[in-house]
């Protein structure tokens, strides 16, 4: 792998209802290097989006954060966690860019797409309007759009789902951003722009040597395109490492259920999925969190949380009894 | 909706001057009627906590008698504003069509009137008392109330569950009641907690010009108005009874602000 | 075949069914958008249903697929009786739906029902869920049928009873979906409309969810019409399949022969683009 641009340790995130902490997500590590693509996956609920924000500070008031998660690259080394606002604020849209489900939520609806972007870009860019226009074109026919000129004047609203997540990516990407998060970016694109959404991704890591952050349940096409996969279930990381390695064999029971699942909807029977947990809740501070679903349980997964295994290929798995 | 702090200062001081106001008969130190020569003009002292003013009354007494008057008012408005908005408001934006086209213009037309010129007006052909003031802030304040309802109604009837009880095959009544009402309370209520608070201003600025409460009868703006006539001799009249305004509209603008807070689904009663 | 139908509520008599009616009969079904500017200047009329005409038999699962924007969501509305086609004609057991009077038309809504994307936004924030599958419930029975049905639609869609003095916030999604289809069934209901209902989701629900779809269909005898711009979905749950594409019925065919030899190139794009 390329060098390494985020580093993150243990991070955790509690929140704090009602007098008690609940945790969202607990002890997630995991290294992104340059030009990289790194899948998050798991089922919704699993604390994917929350680990996303809690990296540009972007967590609820009654959030509280622990752990480490160092940025390097060609400025100083900045921890995201411990760092003041005023810092946090350099990073946000300028080392670090993030694009949302629902791209029409994130934007201006009463401002055309040219004069976001254009207050997405750099201050010395955007001090000269001449290098500022040809930058907003540029940058607009590099995610793929013929007629940049049409798109600057038009409001949000007059463009389609797929051509707002590409606009999305455009003032995500102005501040020429060592990072890219994408949260569940494709989730509401139909196939023909969630093709086209991941050949932006490739053109990203090829040309400015972007890393990508990507949360998808898209299980498929994680397995396929990323370089490195994230698994996580309930808040906790189950398996990660080398995504072609975990495709072909998963140590996680998590993982292989999951790539199951995947399979089944091509079955004649129809998918099956992983099965509910029936028995009651119990106090899954102790055990295992997915015990309660796991085909391969023992009593000890309920009553020890596994530790963490990990290799020197940086391959890592959370299970007392790992597949093969 | 207890821990929002805004909510608590302000419940506090309403409930304060609530239960101060309504306990009169049992709390009143004196006859805020009584006049007395030997006590005009009486600075702040163990007798009169507040004061005299220039007939001798208890200062004291007079505010709290005033208060009535002026609580009476703000929520007796209040209630008939927001009634009659929100009925027009909610006819409006779920009819839409004609109906909503003829509502909307007949409050532009309302919109037009200046409140105050037509209490003049109106005052100028009978006298001046309490329970026209009350019907005629009633009848022009209820306005804002019916645009921000029917704002909301037009907001909420496109949601999905309005639809989805729409195909259930309920029948209007119950769409508009079960389904959209209970989801444009928030704004009403806080409408509502706000409009306490300027109308109360409003009929002290009547009173005090003198076309709202008429003497021997008190409110807060009769004795603003007395106070002015001695500003800095009897300072006390003006302080006491001006406070007391400020402290009372502070009071319900915070408990609209913490209601607002609390309401949003967003942060208030969402926790999960 | 015996039909296990859930009483109708509503006096409209159904008329003797065969099979392979035609339950839903689109023709020629025509609706436009206005588009305006901020300052309402320029207003351009856009076709978003275009001259679309297909059937839906009874018994079957019809999936409409294409991109957002295509003009599935607006079939789907104009079928929900939502939003009024600008022509065409849109046939319930040969009945225009569009002509019905009140009382026809609250019969209809009961036996056609709705499962939208999102189900967050599709149950009334303010009622707990035992409110909101009452007032699916037929008006007349009493409240021992009532609570005894309610058992009945939470163990059709594999919910806990304990469910019922939630509400909407205090269920995770995957229970607001089936809270949400067993709504639609609570009816009486006979066709389903499932608007995106399930692409959506993250692929462990998709599983249940189609998996829950598909016996409910054996069991209740059911017609679904499902909208989806994921193929996936589609493959798993279509019996036929339509291509929309820009607001016209490009091609449409028996799900195998569409997903192995797609006539139209727009078809063979999609298919291309979903494998990837």
């Amino acid at each position: 792998m390329d060098r390494l641009i985020l580093d993150v340790r243990s991070l955790s995130l509690f929140i704090q209802t009602k007098g008690v902490d609940k945790a969202i997500f607990e002890e997630v590590s995991f290294c992104l290097g340059a030009s990289s693509l790194l899948a998050i996956v798991g089922e919704s609920g699993g604390g994917k989006s929350l680990l996303c924000k809690s990296l540009l500070k972007l967590t609820p008031a009654n959030a509280r954060l622990s752990g480490s998660a160092v940025l390097s690259g060609l400025q100083t080394p900045i921890d995201l966690i411990s760092c003041s606002d005023s810092e946090m604020d350099t990073i946000r849209g300028r080392r670090i860019g993030m694009i949302f489900q629902e791209p029409a939520a994130s934007m201006n609806p009463v401002m055309t797409c040219g004069g976001q972007i254009f207050d997405a870009l750099p201050k010395t860019i955007r001090a000269d309007r001449h290098s500022a226009k040809r930058k907003l074109a540029e940058l607009l026919e590099f995610v793929g759009f013929k007629e940049p000129n049409r798109i600057t004047r038009s409001y949000p609203y007059e463009l389609s789902g797929g051509m707002l997540q590409k606009v999305a990516t455009v003032l995500a990407i102005a501040g020429e951003p060592s990072i890219l998060i994408a949260d569940e970016p494709s989730t509401a694109l139909d196939a023909v722009n969630r093709f086209e959404l991941m050949e932006l991704f490739q053109r990203l890591r090829k040309e400015f040597g972007m890393s990508i952050l990507w949360v998808t349940h898209e299980l498929r096409s994680a397995l396929t395109h990323a370089d490195e996969l994230l698994v996580i279930y309930a808040g906790n990381v189950m398996e990660s490492g080398i995504a072609a390695e975990i495709a072909e064999h998963p140590k996680h029971p998590y993982t292989k259920a999951l790539i199951d699942v995947e399979k089944s909807f091509r079955e004649t029977n129809g998918p099956r999925p992983i099965p509910e947990e029936i028995l009651p809740a119990e106090n899954r501070s102790d055990g295992c969190v997915f015990s309660g679903r796991c085909e391969f349980t023992k009593p000890i997964c309920r009553k020890e949380n596994p530790k963490w295994v990990s290799n020197e290929s940086r391959r890592g798995w959370r299970c007392h009894f790992p597949l093969k | 909706m207890w821990r929002e702090k805004t909510f608590r200062c302000g419940i506090v001081l309403v409930l304060t001057i609530l239960i101060l106001c309504v306990c009169l008969p049992w709390i009143v130190p004196q006859d805020p009627y009584t006049q007395s020569l030997e006590e005009i003009s009486q600075p702040p002292s163990f007798s009169h906590p507040f004061g005299t003013d220039f007939f001798g009354r208890d200062l004291f007494s007079r505010i709290l008698y005033g208060g009535r008057s002026s609580l009476t008012i703000g929520i007796i408005v209040t209630f008939f504003a927001v009634a009659i908005g929100t009925v027009i408001g909610m006819i409006s934006g779920y009819f839409r069509g004609w109906i909503d086209a003829a509502l909307m213009r007949f409050v532009d037309v309302m919109l037009g009137f200046p409140r105050l010129f037509i209490l003049l007006t109106v005052i100028g052909f009978t006298r001046p008392s309490f329970g026209l003031m009350l019907a005629v802030l009633s009848l022009f304040s209820w306005m804002e109330v019916a645009r921000v309802v029917r704002a909301e109604v037009l907001s909420v009837r496109e949601r999905l569950y309005v639809k989805s009880a729409v195909a259930l095959g309920l029948n209007r009544r119950r769409v508009l009641f079960r389904y959209i009402f209970p989801n444009i309370l928030g704004p009403i209520i806080v409408s509502a907690t706000l409009m306490i608070g300027s109308v109360i201003v409003i009929e002290s600025g009547l009173s005090f010009i003198g076309l709202g409460v008429q003497p021997p009868e008190a409110s807060w703006g009769t004795i603003l108005n007395q106070g002015f006539q001695d500003l800095a001799g009897a300072w006390w009249i003006t302080l006491f009874s001006g406070l007391a305004i400020v402290v009372t509209v502070i009071g319900f603008n915070l408990v609209g602000d913490g209601l607002r807070n609390v309401l949003d689904p967003k942060t208030g009663e969402r926790e999960s | 075949m015996s039909w296990i139908r859930k009483p109708a509520s509503g006096n409209r008599k159904m008329k003797s069914n065969t099979d392979r009616e035609k339950l839903i009969e689109v023709k020629e079904l025509l609706v436009r958008y206005g588009q305006r500017n901020l300052f309402r200047r320029r207003e351009k009329t856009v076709n978003a249903v275009n001259d679309v005409s297909f059937f839906i038999h009874r018994g079957e699962t019809l999936a409409l697929v294409g991109e957002t924007g295509s003009g599935k969501s607006t079939i789907a509305m104009s079928i929900l009786h939502f939003v009024s086609p600008d022509s065409g004609k849109i046939l319930y057991s040969g009945e225009d739906i569009w002509k019905y009077k009140l009382g026809e038309l609250r019969a209809y809504h009961r036996k056609v029902q709705p499962v939208f994307q999102n189900a967050d936004e599709s149950l009334n924030p303010r009622l707990k869920i035992r409110s909101t599958l009452s007032d699916a419930l037929d008006p007349t029975l009493s409240s021992e049928e009532k609570s005894l049905r309610l058992r009945d639609c939470l163990s059709n869609v594999q919910l806990n009873e304990d469910v019922l003095p939630r509400f909407p916030h205090q269920l995770s999604g995957g229970q607001k979906q089936r809270v949400c289809i067993a709504r639609a069934l609570a009816t009486g209901s006979e066709m389903l409309v499932l608007d995106e209902a399930i692409s959506s989701q993250d692929l462990s629900l998709q599983a249940h969810l189609l998996k829950l779809l598909l016996e409910l269909k054996k069991k209740l005898s059911l017609t679904f019409f499902y909208i989806s711009h994921d193929l996936e979905t589609v493959r798993v749950i279509a019996d036929r399949v339509g291509i929309l594409k820009d607001g016209r019925l490009i091609e449409i065919g028996d799900k195998n022969e569409i997903f192995n030899s797609p006539k139209e190139s727009y078809t063979q794009l999609l298919l291309e683009r979903s494998r990837f």
